[in-house]
């Protein structure tokens, strides 16, 4: 019963730590702002060489790179991350049963609505579903698998 | 696959929770087991029922179907 990429446990609480601002903060940005442009700085010419850089705006440079959309980003996977892979106190079989379903559950529905949004979406708006679809599988496998162990026993005690 | 687990912990007078403690698993593990949702590994199935001090057939039966 040995699972080899699991992290311990105690890092559940910087895992919730990250997730739960960056989420709110995307959220907000993406939906209430509307805009990322924040946090940005110059960077010289030659950072073109190890940067990739949209040169349609900003031909030759310095560059104006706005980071807050990276940070939310990057914590959020983080957060995810950390909170999918860290331990639970007791990992016994049926967690790893869960952990298991909650895996083919993420994957599953992700290509789902992967499939509909395809279908169904058009343009640019295509780009908001590419940045939801970032973080969906993590986002999925996380909720179902907090759900079925926390939330659910809640519902369903026979003791 | 059937169990008489709620059953033998109610004559042996322990919550899921002791139970869980006795053969370490979690609280959810043994919830799911009596509620038929999991069907537990051969190692756990005998620890269960050396709690009960019975044999695991005892405590756990084949269901048409399995």
């Amino acid at each position: 019963m040995k699972s080899n990429l699991l992290i311990s446990h105690r890092w559940k609480t910087p895992g919730w730590a990250l997730t739960i601002p960056a989420l709110l903060t995307g959220l907000y940005l993406l939906f209430v702002v509307q805009d990322t442009e924040y946090l940005c700085v110059e960077v010289p010419a030659w950072a073109d060489t190890f940067l990739w850089i949209d040169r349609f705006f900003q031909k030759d440079g310095p560059f104006s790179l706005c980071l807050l959309d990276e940070i939310v980003a990057l914590a959020l996977l983080i957060g995810l991350l950390l909170l999918a892979f860290s331990r639970e106190k007791l990992e016994d079989e049926y967690i790893q049963r869960v952990r298991l379903e909650s895996l083919q559950w993420a994957i599953l529905i992700n290509a789902v609505l992967l499939m509909l949004f395809t279908l169904f979406t058009y343009g640019s708006p295509f780009l908001t579903v590419m940045t939801f679809n970032m973080f969906t599988p993590l986002l999925i496998f996380v909720g179902r698998f907090y759900y079925i162990l926390r939330l659910k026993p809640l519902f369903s005690t026979t003791n | 696959m059937k169990n008489t687990i709620r059953v033998d912990r109610a004559i042996l007078n322990i919550s899921q929770a002791e139970l869980a403690d006795r053969v370490q698993v979690t609280r959810q593990t043994i919830n799911a087991i009596e509620l038929g949702k999991y069907v537990p590994s051969a190692a756990l199935a005998m620890k269960i029922a050396r709690v009960f001090g019975k044999k695991v057939e005892e405590v756990f039966e084949l269901e048409e179907g399995d």
